[in-house]
């Protein structure tokens, strides 16, 4: 269970690391964090409370069991040898957390968020999936402890970079953020986020935050070596590897405007799919 | 409470047509306070009303303000707050089911009436826009000036901040809020007197990180595109003290909104009307 409080304070940083690069002061996210506690909760007309708040909840949760399956160094909290599976699926409980999210509050704009967010998943699950599978065929396994041990001094990143690229756009759009942050987009006052206020609000952006951690914790056993490195031990390795990857998709949301599905998604269906094929087609014939 | 005197403010901005003055004041100092603006009411409790209200404004502001959230606070463009007194209770009407009909593929879907404005952020000022809806494509769209001011605030002398607004407005609308910000720091660095020359050495390379984003152009493609670039290019002139246009008069830019939304998709819609950005603050007609 360490493992998971570790990710937990590492996804504390991210928010922290993320004001640091709008100028803020680091110490910001705890300042609204003190805020939204404070904060009465709003229900809107006619709104489902019960899924509006299973939205909400969904997404830490979902976020918390995913790290149960990710390795720091040699430790992991549940040992489960099909963990690769089991971080899928609870990245796709986040479809429906937001939205539930999105819909429960009864309010047009949040609904539209709660739609882009499907849209989203339709372009960037297929690529994704075949992405984190190219990196199990090389391994022969779906353990990420396995994978992670399986790239004795060549990294799958370097020989196979497309699935690696791949993965960290999937990463940046399964946790709507940066570039893929249309579902909680401006342009809607905030999209499935809008109506959600207080200690609702906080839970739903901590949850964003945790999905973020994860997806860039889970790159490092997949793509970058696991806890492999010299001098360091395996955790430290692994939890450095970690941040370097969540400080790159941290800073794409200062770097990048948003993108629409409504454009991307003849990309993700006619440049991301086959290349993911192609490259799990080359993976393929040099590991058989 | 502890926690409370812990937590850092985060302003809803509504402005009024004749706020321009205020709403400046008040993102200048949130800006140095380090505070950041609210997208909707419901994540704040504060909001910041800027200028004077018309009738109809002030009703739409008064009703966005009874449903926020407590604490509330109420402020004027300086951020001193005024506390907010009880809620009266909110009295709920039937919320109707919304109706059905054909959409542009021949598919029945629920079709919505959702108005745009005029209280949302990022927003012409006294403007609404009410949108006929099916999923998020704009299926008609009527348009009302809701509130008007004759004042000039963005005169000939203040040209490069003006349209330095507009850019950091459309930025923000596209989901780029680092680049909106930093148009904002550069128009109010142009209000503040910073010279010409100094200030185009600090525009050049924003402009050239904006015209050049492959992303940006990809997702404006066509008239939104191209009011960018050519707002890039007035500011650029400004600053080298050559002569620009003035902004358009505002009742032409909305009647051709109707038509320039329908068909859209919501977020296009967003940067359709951003891309023109009105002030309803000037004269009708000039």
């Amino acid at each position: 269970m360490v493992e998971v409080l570790v990710l937990g304070a590492v996804a504390v940083a991210a928010a922290s690391l993320n004001a640091a690069f709008a100028g803020h002061r680091p110490a910001e996210p705890f300042h609204e964090a003190a805020r939204l506690l404070t904060m009465q909760r709003r229900v809107t007309a006619s709104a489902d409370r019960l899924l509006t708040g299973v939205g909400v909840i969904s997404l830490p949760v979902a976020a918390a069991l995913a790290a149960l399956v990710v390795p720091v160094g040699g430790h992991v909290a549940v040992d489960a040898p099909v963990g690769l599976v089991w971080f899928n699926a609870m990245e796709v409980v986040a479809w429906a957390s937001v939205w539930l999210a999105g819909w429960g509050v009864n309010s047009a704009f949040a609904l539209v968020g709660g739609y882009r967010f499907i849209a989203q998943g339709l372009a960037y699950e297929l690529p994704h999936m075949f992405a984190l599978i190219t990196a199990a065929l090389a391994a022969h396994s779906l353990d990420l402890r396995v994978i992670g041990e399986a790239q004795d001094g060549l990294w799958f990143a370097v020989w196979m970079p497309v699935a690696f690229a791949v993965y960290l756009i999937s990463a940046l759009a399964m946790a709507f953020w940066g570039p893929f942050g249309h579902p909680l987009g401006g342009d809607l006052a905030g999209g499935a986020a809008l109506e959600l206020s207080g200690p609702d609000r906080l839970v739903f952006l901590a949850g964003r935050y945790g999905l973020l951690t994860v997806s860039a914790a889970v790159a490092v056993p997949l793509f970058l070596g696991g806890g492999s490195g010299p001098l360091l031990p395996g955790w430290a390795w692994s939890l450095v590897k970690t941040a370097a990857v969540l400080a790159l998709l941290v800073w794409t949301r200062h770097r990048l405007p948003v993108l629409r599905m409504d454009r991307f998604m003849t990309v993700a269906w006619t440049v991301l799919i086959p290349a993911t094929l192609l490259q799990m087609l080359v993976v393929g014939l040099v590991v058989v | 409470m502890g926690l409370r005197r812990f937590a850092t403010p985060r302003p809803f901005v509504v402005s009024a047509a004749d706020g321009t003055r205020d709403r400046l004041a008040a993102e200048a100092g949130m800006r140095a306070r380090g505070w950041r603006p609210a997208l909707s009411p419901a994540e704040t409790g504060m909001m910041v009303v800027c200028g004077k209200p018309g009738a109809e404004l002030a009703d739409a502001i008064e009703n966005v303000w009874r449903d926020m959230p407590e604490p509330r606070v109420r402020a004027s463009a300086d951020l001193e707050g005024v506390a907010g007194g009880s809620r009266p209770a909110l009295v709920l009407g039937d919320v109707g089911m919304a109706d059905r009909g054909d959409d542009r593929d021949g598919l029945r879907l629920d079709v919505l009436h959702v108005p745009l404005g005029p209280v949302l952020a990022n927003w012409p000022a006294g403007l609404r826009v009410d949108l006929t809806l099916q999923g998020d494509v704009v299926q008609a769209a009527e348009v009302t000036a809701v509130d008007t001011a004759d004042g000039a605030f963005w005169d000939e002398g203040r040209r490069a901040a003006s349209r330095l607004d507009s850019v950091s407005r459309l930025l923000r609308v596209a989901g780029w809020d680092a680049a909106g910000e930093r148009a904002a720091v550069l128009r109010d660095e142009a209000l503040g007197g910073v010279p010409d020359d100094v200030l185009a050495s600090r525009f050049a390379p924003f402009a050239r990180r904006v015209g050049r984003s492959r992303i940006l152009r990809w997702m404006t493609r066509g008239d939104v595109e191209h009011r960018l670039d050519g707002w890039l290019r007035e500011i650029g002139a400004a600053l080298d003290g050559k002569a620009t246009r003035p902004r358009e008069p505002w009742d032409e830019s909305l009647a051709m909104l109707p038509s320039l939304l329908e068909g859209a998709e919501l977020a296009e819609a967003r940067l359709i009307v951003a891309s023109l950005d009105p002030d309803l603050g000037t004269a009708a007609g000039g």
